[in-house]
């Protein structure tokens, strides 16, 4: 029997403690599959373990109050099995003295493995998060979440002790989407850390956190959080349903998520955001968004999204509403030079020489005159070669980084230009290119640009300026018929949203933002003097 | 989650279905024949639309359940509900390939003149054939950013050209005796007749009840929009000037200039322009394949997609050896044609309608 398919959800927590992680429903339970029970009997139990878990070295299993190691003939057999590395150490040796104090003094109260087994569960574990279970595959899954199990010799049940520890990242300032203004902290990969940074942003007994476990292999858990109230029930109950229709043996990463629940199975462009940004992660909730929390990465995804969302820094709502308002609107220009330069680029000096004036033109002649390459082809070679940067800048070591730049920048740039493999004016183009994509904030719509840019500029260089048109055109229809979570992906666009449009090509200030968008809620209202002007505008001020 | 149109998205699908393809050909004609009064003629074919969309109107307000063709066949009878689907079919396949066989022959003769045409068909119809694939409310959507995005470009070439006006032009007033002027409403008026697709749109509305105010809006709106384009025309080349000419809208935009770095940007225009005729083309085979669909019962649609997406190419190819026989037909056939389909055929089921009581035990199945 495969050791992670149960689905049974008994597991009563013995102070009153909710250990979701090991009596979450599993998504991909296979069946019916009878659970092996424990035994009560602490030998057969430790050769179950030993059977079962071969002799991995991180796997401690501590056996006390053996009379074979010298210890009173009357002392209560337990054994404490755990993963050393995943347990809090000084937890584990805290619960040993603990009981040997307690069990030194009332040893003869403790003879009996029952009493023995209540005392651990009532008084030496009554801190921490402690589930029962009896059987060996919670056990085993148990150990692995990070649990100190408790085997008592006459007992048939365990206790799993939540002792999560071990080394782990702390929290710190997020590498992607950093800010000037606003909070530095960021996820790690542990979830409860990462529930925590929300749950202290938004204090509010409204906020869920739904667990579940994929991953047949891995077991990942995964938090489903969304404020109730706020959230549109449909889109929850959606979020999980997806979530529990997937079948994937490992999540180590949101992404593996993501393709399985995206509505549209084909396409370039993001239907889901990600951030390590616990502050993104909590104003996507405020604002109705799901967020999905996968263990083992700093990456929460949001969803439902429109394509306008992928523009919105955290920073817009931080700094004052009129720099906000420009910087979006040099996000939009960057996403379509981004997208579009290099194809404008070839299709004016291949197809329609005409648009461009006079002296530019003659300009633009002599620098083309010594290439040997016609323009697209000019514009792969360059593209490619800055991919190429790109790709290598992410791989090689800090301290060649420099090195790499300047081979970049003055052999592959200048040098290229001067050798007559490719004109200035292309050198130009790219790099302005290249560093309009950096502009958007969400880091896979860039992607998206970048990829659909190859295409405009096969497109430009067939067809002309017609050629992007018409790519632009068909670009426009699929993303007009993206979906997220059932959303329209351009909405509050097409299809028209007034009430949603404070938020998309201009941030009106706070004080005018009463109402949330409609995307992922139908509590919109925001502010309870919803509709009124700015508190400033008291008779008193003027 | 079914989601339908909305008002305005109706109005401004009606707008991209008359106006791509009458801002380019109307005033030319409609000046040939009234020529500083064309102004007047376009205001005769607005209200002549008007009141077409308002018996448009009155059909679409008895169904808000189903397709249109579906509707007859319950309200007219099987026969009749195929008849008019048939003939409806054909009618909008015939005005998709004139309308494609026009917008490749431009872009071959103004953008891409060494291109071959197959080429150029190829890619408009896959494209076309795309935004049906995706459905009308999906092209409802796109509407929804083009159409607002040419406006914006009218309205700032509209500014630029303001210089150039010679409101003289417009002098003297009434020269035209009434016939001339009706005569030349003939053309606009053929044009805005396009709001008769409202009979197989309205049910993707929300308010379906609703169609004839849409179609209203989209009349008035876009005869403002053609009104406008003729005056301006008129204003800045002169009538005499505007009869010889193919294209007087795009040669107006052409003669912008500022300074010496902004020049030529009528090819910035026929670039959004080319976005309209795509989402017009889009309309107009979403029609015919809608009708298509409904009249034959077809419930596997995506074979039959690639299949029409085919034989347009081919009709659109070879229906006219020589673009100097698509010229003869448009100067001939296309108006009584057009007014047949558009007029008298909705006109034949507004009367059998009337007519024909709805029957309560069919209307029950």
């Amino acid at each position: 029997m495969d050791i992670f398919n149960n689905q049974e959800s008994k597991g009563q927590s013995a102070n009153g403690v909710n250990n979701n992680k090991t009596e979450g429903s599993q998504s991909n339970a296979s069946g019916e599959n009878q659970a092996q029970l424990i035994s009560s009997d602490l030998q057969s139990n430790l050769d179950m373990l030993h059977t079962r878990l071969g002799n991995s070295p991180d796997i401690v299993i501590r056996r006390l109050g053996d009379p074979a190691d010298g210890m009173n003939r009357n002392s209560q057999q337990f054994a404490l099995v755990y993963v050393d590395g995943l347990v809090n150490g000084a937890s584990v040796n805290e619960l040993i003295a603990e009981i040997s104090k307690q069990t030194e003094r009332d040893m003869f109260k403790l003879q009996n493995g029952e009493k023995f087994y209540q005392f651990l569960k009532n008084h030496a574990l009554a801190a921490g998060g402690v589930t029962e279970t009896d059987q060996e595959d919670k056990v085993l899954l148990s150990i692995f979440n990070g649990n100190v199990v408790v085997l008592v010799d006459g007992c048939a049940t365990s206790l799993l002790a939540d002792m999560a520890g071990g080394n782990l990242r702390s929290v710190e300032e997020p590498s992607s989407q950093t800010v000037i203004r606003g909070p530095k902290d960021g996820f790690t990969e542990s979830l409860r850390t990462n529930t925590s940074l929300i749950r202290r942003k938004i204090k509010s007994p409204d906020l869920r956190i739904d667990a579940k476990v994929i991953g047949t292999q891995t077991q990942t858990n995964i938090a489903v959080v969304y404020l109730k109230g706020v959230a549109k029930e449909e889109i929850v109950q959606e979020v999980h349903r997806r979530l529990d229709s997937i079948q994937i043996d490992s999540v180590l990463e949101g992404a593996y998520i993501e393709e399985f629940i995206q509505d549209a199975k084909i396409t370039v462009f993001p239907t889901m955001i990600n951030t390590e940004r616990p502050d993104a992660a909590s104003a996507g909730i405020l604002e109705g968004q799901v967020v999905i929390i996968v263990d083992g990465s700093p990456f929460v995804l949001l969803m439902p999204v429109t394509f306008f969302k992928f523009f919105q820094s955290s920073e817009d709502y931080y700094q004052r509403y009129d720099i906000s308002t420009f910087l979006r609107m040099i996000r939009y220009v960057s996403f379509l030079v981004s997208m579009l330069l290099p194809s404008l680029y070839i299709a004016i000096t291949t197809f329609h020489q005409e648009m461009l004036p006079t002296t530019l033109l003659i300009g633009l002649a002599a620098q083309r005159d010594g290439v040997p390459f016609p323009a697209l082809l000019e514009a792969l070679l360059m593209e490619m070669t800055f991919e190429v940067l790109r790709e290598a800048g992410v791989r090689m070591p800090r301290v060649i980084g420099p090195a790499i730049s300047i081979v970049g920048a003055l052999v592959l740039g200048q040098a290229a230009v001067q050798a007559g493999l490719v004109s200035g004016a292309m050198v130009i183009v790219v790099s302005f290119t290249a560093i309009a994509n950096f502009v958007i904030p969400a880091i896979n719509m860039a992607i998206a640009a970048r990829l659909t840019r190859f295409l405009l500029m096969l497109l430009g260089a067939t067809l002309g300026l017609f050629g992007i048109i018409s790519g632009l055109m068909f670009l426009l229809i699929h993303m007009a018929s993206l979906r997220s979570f059932g959303f329209p992906y351009m909405a509050p666009i097409a299809p028209l949203s007034y009430n949603s449009l404070k938020d998309i090509f201009i941030r009106v200030p706070w004080w005018k933002m009463n109402t949330r968008p409609e995307a992922a809620t139908d509590n919109i209202a925001r502010q309870e003097n919803a509709g009124q002007s700015n508190p400033s505008d008291h008779p008193s001020n003027s | 989650m079914i989601i339908k149109m909305t008002k305005l998205q109706g109005i401004l699908l009606m707008m991209s279905t008359i106006a791509p393809t009458a801002i380019v050909s109307v005033p030319s004609v409609v000046v040939q024949l009234s020529e500083q009064d064309a102004w007047v003629s376009i205001i005769i074919a607005m209200v002549a639309g008007g009141l077409f969309s308002l018996l448009i109107g009155s059909i679409c307000r008895q169904n808000t359940q189903t397709t249109f063709l579906d509707w007859l066949r319950v309200r007219l009878g099987s026969k009749a509900g195929t008849a008019i689907g048939i003939l409806l079919t054909y009618y909008y396949l015939i005005s998709v390939v004139i309308e494609m066989r026009e917008f490749v022959n431009f872009i071959g003769e103004n953008v891409l003149s060494r291109t071959p045409v197959y080429f150029l068909l190829i890619i408009t119809v896959a494209v076309v054939m795309y935004g049906v694939s995706q459905g009308i409310v999906n092209i409802a959507r796109v509407n929804l950013i083009v159409l607002p995005l040419s406006l914006l470009v009218f309205i700032v070439t509209g500014i630029l050209l303001l210089k150039n006006i010679h409101i003289e032009n417009l002098l003297p007033l009434w020269e035209h005796p009434l016939r001339k002027v009706a005569q030349g409403s003939m053309t606009p008026t053929t044009w805005l007749l396009q709001v008769s697709i409202l009979l197989l749109i309205a049910p993707f509305m929300s308010k379906p009840e609703e169609a004839g105010k849409v179609g209203m809006w989209g009349i008035v709106l876009t005869s403002i929009e053609l009104g406008i384009i003729v005056v301006a025309a008129i204003t800045i080349i002169g009538s005499r000037l505007i009869s010889i000419m193919s294209y007087p809208t795009f040669y107006m935009i052409g003669i912008i200039q500022i300074g010496t770095f902004l020049e030529r940007i009528d090819l910035l225009f026929i670039s959004i322009w080319i976005c309209m005729m795509y989402v017009k083309m889009s309309i107009v085979m979403f029609a015919t394949f809608h009708c298509f669909i409904h009249t034959f019962r077809i419930r596997n649609e995506k074979p039959f997609l690639l299949c029409l997406g085919l034989f347009t190419i081919l009709t659109t190819m070879y229906a006219w050896p020589k673009s100097v026989d698509l010229a003869y037909f448009s100067k001939t056939v296309l108006i009584p044609y057009a007014i047949t389909f558009n007029v008298l055929i909705p006109l034949v089921i507004w009367l059998l309608l009337r007519f024909i009581k709805p029957n309560p035990m069919k209307a029950g199945k």
